[in-house]
């Protein structure tokens, strides 16, 4: 019945849902897309499901990001500053 | 007297200013992901920086990401071939991400149980490494597809594959591990 719903209102049925979900997550997707992926997600709890599934996933994974030291950078900052300056580095 | 020579190194300065060193942490983190050493990751940013200061008049102004990003593979290449063969695989290396791991103060820094979050880090560790890193370029690193394209030197729709079927490699894992039922599989 939903399907039939869906297809009425020109949104995206569970198995187009679930071919993009990922690239959804990611920020992949063109703004159409996302917002009838967004508005099949509003109503349908197997997909939003699916949705957190790789979120956690994700989320859980970005937690593993190393951190940068403020030192690291300002070093590779002057490093960079040093090239516009000191001929001999950049040649 | 301001030569027409001066004028170019002040513009291309300004350009570096402008493109390159916004990209800094970015480009560190890539660099990470692809030697697994700070020595190294350091080493192999200053040495894209070089090569895209040398080349910065060439560069059109548009995604100068992807632009260092390309620079940089290739100049991984060049570090890797230099490489003596001993060192590339050495096992200690891979621990030293789960180590310096945790950027709390990350907003992306979500409730996950701890049981998952264990068993998520254990099935990311058993992906081959054409998956892994993958996954760490886009989940961990940030990049989007097509700046991971450029690092690898791969297609877009290639990371795509890969990575979506890391992940399902991952879910695949947790259900095996009986965790299902945190992590729902339709």
């Amino acid at each position: 019945m939903r399907r039939i719903l869906d297809r009425l209102r020109g949104s995206l049925s569970c198995s187009e849902v679930l071919e993009v979900i990922q690239s959804y997550i990611d920020g992949e997707i063109d703004d159409a897309t996302a917002r009838k992926v967004a508005t099949h997600l509003d109503h349908c709890h197997p997909c939003v499901n699916e949705e957190r599934a790789y979120l956690q996933i994700k989320n859980s994974l970005a937690n593993r990001r190393i951190h940068v030291d403020v030192e690291v950078l300002d070093q590779l900052f002057s490093f960079g500053n040093r090239l516009k300056t000191d001929p001999g580095i950049a040649e | 007297m301001v030569t027409l020579v001066d004028s170019q190194k002040t513009r291309n300065d300004q350009r570096f200013d402008e493109y390159i060193l916004p990209e800094l942490e970015v480009l560190y983190r890539t660099a990470w992901s692809l030697t697994r050493s700070h020595s190294d990751a350091q080493d192999l940013v200053q040495d894209t920086l070089l090569r895209a200061y040398r080349s910065i008049d060439r560069f059109d102004g548009r995604y100068p990401r992807a632009w260092l990003l390309t620079i940089m593979r290739n100049a991984n290449i060049n570090r890797v071939r230099k490489k003596k063969p001993d060192l590339l695989n050495d096992p200690d290396m891979t621990f030293e991400r789960s180590s310096e791991f945790a950027d709390h103060d990350d907003p992306e820094h979500t409730v996950v149980s701890p049981v998952l979050d264990a068993a998520i880090q254990d099935a990311f560790e058993k992906l081959s490494d054409d998956f892994r890193q993958v996954v760490e370029l886009v989940d961990l690193d940030g990049l989007s597809y097509q700046e991971a394209a450029n690092v690898l030197g791969i297609p877009v729709g290639t990371v795509m594959s890969r990575l979506h079927r890391a992940r399902n490699r991952i879910r695949s894992h947790l259900e095996e591990s009986g965790l299902e039922s945190e992590v729902p599989v339709t």
